[in-house]
């Protein structure tokens, strides 16, 4: 049987909600072994939308169930002493510990780095937090819009008429779990040389800020760049209706010659004209353009306009919606979405692999249900008897 | 300085724009040699585009690109025309003592080149490669041609973005650096599986594939109950208040995320409303969410004649998620960034330039960390020391290389 990249490995991933599960899923999908401790009501995305059938039960977040496929799951109280206990024992069997508690919370139970060095000097122990580990914010609260707007990106959206405009989603946190993730192979890379673990400190800020080296360029050349409206600098350019959504019009970056394939594309002489020629000119004449692109668009459906302007070479594209994501050729060609069952929703689609490896696949398979692995990690690993299980269960430990 | 954790991997970086350089820097921060492999007659196209970092009058325009400086920094820069025979050679030279290859141009062009996975692992069976093509290796849309601009809706992010009742909004090209931090991510993967085995592996990562993961949620509302999203600004699909409130000045905003009745009281206590935490219209999150109108109304009231700063300090201090919306002056200015060291001065060894400030490492790491060398390299820097000690072409033999043009360095002097 073939394995995933990371079958060696084991991982407790401590963390919570997105950003760290995000890290810890990456590994699971690739094949390492995930122990997922939950608190003993659950990691709290369980209570978080989207639910299977809009019943909000805590095995029917589409959230959770997305971001800790392949997951074992048990549950363990830290803050009982038996609870650390637990911790304490499985913690030389991993290779990385993935926590996303508040700093200092950790450490206040005996569970800082340190101590689980101490138990693990080769555990890879990575932290993430709106903040990081120190500095005068390390312990402030965030959520994606306050880090959109500290990180600088919320200033660069939206109209310029307007208030700032955050992406949709949760785009920023899987970002920084997928930070998170490449931090944490570096790392395990470099214990290979150094036979030690050592203590990743991911900030979900600065790792969701390293994107923002564009409005810093332009702040090189002396620029403080600010909302520019809808996609892009001029006319033609942007997203415009169509007949069943919105398609995006582009012509191609460096190279402004890409726009004298736009008459041929729509059929529009008089786009020709010397006036449109460069992205300044459809700026400076950008009522005439849009008036004259505008009802070719909209009388067509978003997919033909993609298609007819790829055929040119044109970079069109159109707003996908999460229906069009699933329908799309492309992605079916490719086999992208995977089919899981799961005892409480039957079975799903699911987005699929980040990419495709030639030799160790992407391991898809189902998020656990809350403390579903309780009786394999704490008997079977840790050697516990079921009479041991259940008094763990008296002192509320699990 | 300490050794970095990648310190002996060696990255042969074919790409260019922003994906891919975005990708090879992650890895350079952390330590690994990243040479970026361009040629004098096909350079980086983003040494063609963007604006000029001030103070490189006497630098040709290649050298002069702000946005290439952030992408490229702490690569080393050599020269080959992969469209020659001698070029092919001196790579496949190069492969022998590399550990990956990283290229993200359109499906077909190292395959044009002769130059695809399956020859390369005939010369290199344990290399790591990996495409980071628009739409991937295959499929009805392999060819077609992707940019940030289009491939952010296509990945069904802008669809996701934009005012209530307004069109869709796109944000620009996000999937550059999410193709980049995944693509990272995936090699350090394959790092580990070819130290635990020996095994070399191809990786062929869709841009689009990549980006759309990073709305897993509303796909699988989509999924498990036929629902797509509408467009919802900058509210929170559960809390309230939850949005960008105009602030004292020029176009100065704070952004504050109320997520439970605990910040909620917090906040009324804070900015001295204790009369908002009685009023029925805001009585639980459900009310609240309810009448986000009105709300949004007071707090703005409130926050219109603050300084961001001054806003976000005040909440913070009670409890409640809060943060000014920062500029880049703004951001270099900042307390914590600066505390953490993450704004960090890069020198570009160009002694017209100086040193220039950079974002930092992704990751903090406290036993290896991560940290910045050396800016980008220009066209062809580093030429000699990558042929001569590093591969260890004769002095002689690089000469001729050079006059050959195979390995020339400077644009306008060859024929395009």
């Amino acid at each position: 049987m073939t394995e995933g990249a990371l079958a060696s490995l084991r991982i407790l991933d401590l963390s919570l909600d997105i950003a760290g599960p995000t890290c810890a899923g990456m590994m699971a999908g690739l094949g390492a072994e995930v122990i997922k401790v939950e608190p003993p009501q659950g990691d709290p995305s369980r209570k978080v939308g989207p639910f299977f059938q809009d019943d909000p039960h805590p095995e029917k977040s589409g959230l959770f169930l997305y971001v800790n496929q392949g997951k074992k799951s048990i549950t363990l109280n830290l803050e009982t002493e038996t609870g650390r206990d637990m911790l304490y024992r499985l913690l030389p069997q991993v290779d990385v510990v993935v926590e996303s508690y508040a700093p200092g919370y950790l450490a206040g139970l005996g569970l800082g780095y340190p101590e689980m060095e101490r138990l693990n000097p080769g555990v890879v122990v990575t932290s993430v937090t709106p903040f990081g580990q120190d500095g005068p914010y390390r312990d402030w609260r965030a959520d994606e819009l306050v880090i959109y707007a500290l990180s600088g990106h919320l200033y660069q959206f939206g109209d310029p008429d307007r208030e700032p405009l955050k992406p949709g989603g949760s785009v920023a946190l899987y970002f920084a779990g997928l930070a998170a993730f490449a931090a944490t192979m570096t790392a395990l890379y470099a214990r290979r040389l150094t036979g030690e673990g050592q203590h990743i400190d991911l900030s979900i800020l600065e790792a969701v800020a390293s994107m923002m080296e564009p409005p810093l360029a332009e702040w090189h050349g002396g620029n403080v760049t600010t909302r520019n409206g809808n996609g892009g600098r001029g006319a033609a350019s942007g997203q415009y209706q169509c007949l069943d959504g919105f398609v995006q019009v582009s012509t191609t970056v460096g190279n402004e010659a890409s726009f004298q394939r736009f008459p041929e594309l729509m059929d529009i002489p008089e786009l020709a004209d010397p006036k449109f020629a460069t992205a300044d000119g459809r700026i400076e004449h950008r009522e005439e353009a849009d008036s004259l692109i505008k009802p070719w668009l909209a009388a067509r459906p978003k997919f033909e306009i993609y298609q007819k302007a790829q055929a040119l070479r044109l970079p069109f594209g159109f707003a996908c919606t999460t229906e069009d994501l699933v329908n799309s050729p492309q992605f079916q060609a490719r086999d992208w979405f995977a089919t899981l069952d799961h005892p409480f929703t039957g079975s799903l689609l699911y987005p699929g692999a980040p990419y495709k490896m030639s030799k160790t696949p992407w391991m898809p398979r189902r998020a656990p249900l809350l403390g579903e692995h309780n009786e394999e990690i704490y008997c079977d690993r840790l050697g516990l008897s079921r009479e041991d299980l259940g008094r763990l269960r008296t002192h509320n430990a699990i | 300085m300490s050794r970095r954790a990648l310190e002996g991997v060696r990255v042969l970086d074919l790409t260019q724009i922003w994906a891919g350089p975005y990708c090879c820097r992650l890895l350079a921060d952390m330590g690994a040699e990243v040479i970026k492999i361009e040629s004098a007659r096909r350079f980086d196209g983003s040494r063609n585009y963007g604006v000029f970092a001030q103070g490189l009058p006497n630098s040709p325009p290649w050298e002069r690109r702000a946005l290439f400086n952030h992408k490229n920094r702490g690569k080393l820069g050599i020269t080959i025309d992969m469209t020659m025979e001698k070029g092919k050679d001196l790579f496949l030279r190069l492969l022998q003592v590399s550990d990956i290859v990283v290229e993200n141009f359109s499906a077909r062009v190292m395959n044009n080149w002769g130059l695809d996975y399956p020859v390369l692992s005939q010369h290199k069976p344990d290399i790591i490669m990996i495409s980071m093509p628009a739409f991937g290796m295959t499929g009805p849309e392999r060819d077609y041609v992707g940019q940030g601009s289009n491939l952010t809706p296509l990945s069904g992010l802008v669809a996701l973005t934009g005012y209530i009742g307004d069109v869709p909004h796109n944000v620009g090209a996000y999937t550059d650096p999410i193709a980049g931090m995944t693509g990272a991510g995936a090699l350090l993967a394959a790092l580990h599986h070819k130290a635990e085995t020996g095994e070399g592996q191809y990786i062929d990562l869709a841009q689009r594939e990549g980006a759309a993961r990073l709305i897993g949620d509303a796909i699988m509302d989509y999924t498990m109950n036929g629902r797509v999203w509408p467009l919802t600004g900058n509210q929170h699909p559960a809390h309230a208040p939850h949005g960008c409130y105009p602030c004292r000045g020029e176009d100065r905003w704070v952004t504050i995320a109320v997520s439970s009745d605990e910040e909620w009281h917090a906040l009324c206590q804070a900015t001295g409303h204790p009369e908002w935490i009685d009023d029925p219209r805001f009585s639980d999150t459900i009310n609240r969410w309810n009448n986000q109108g009105q709300l949004n109304e007071l707090i703005s009231a409130w926050t219109a004649d603050r300084d961001p700063r001054e806003v976000m300090e005040l909440l913070q201090a009670a409890g409640v998620p809060s943060g000014a919306v920062l500029t880049v002056p703004d951001m270099l200015d900042d307390p914590h960034y600066m505390a953490r060291g993450y704004i960090n001065f890069v020198d570009i060894n160009n002694p017209e330039f100086g040193t220039f400030p950079s974002l930092g490492v992704y990751a903090k790491l406290s036993k290896t960390p991560g940290y910045l060398t050396s800016g980008r390299p220009a066209l062809g820097e580093h030429n000699e020391y990558v042929f001569g000690s590093v591969l260890g072409v004769s002095a002689e033999e690089i000469r001729a290389l050079s006059a050959e043009g195979i390995i020339a360095t400077d644009p306008t002097k060859v024929t395009p």
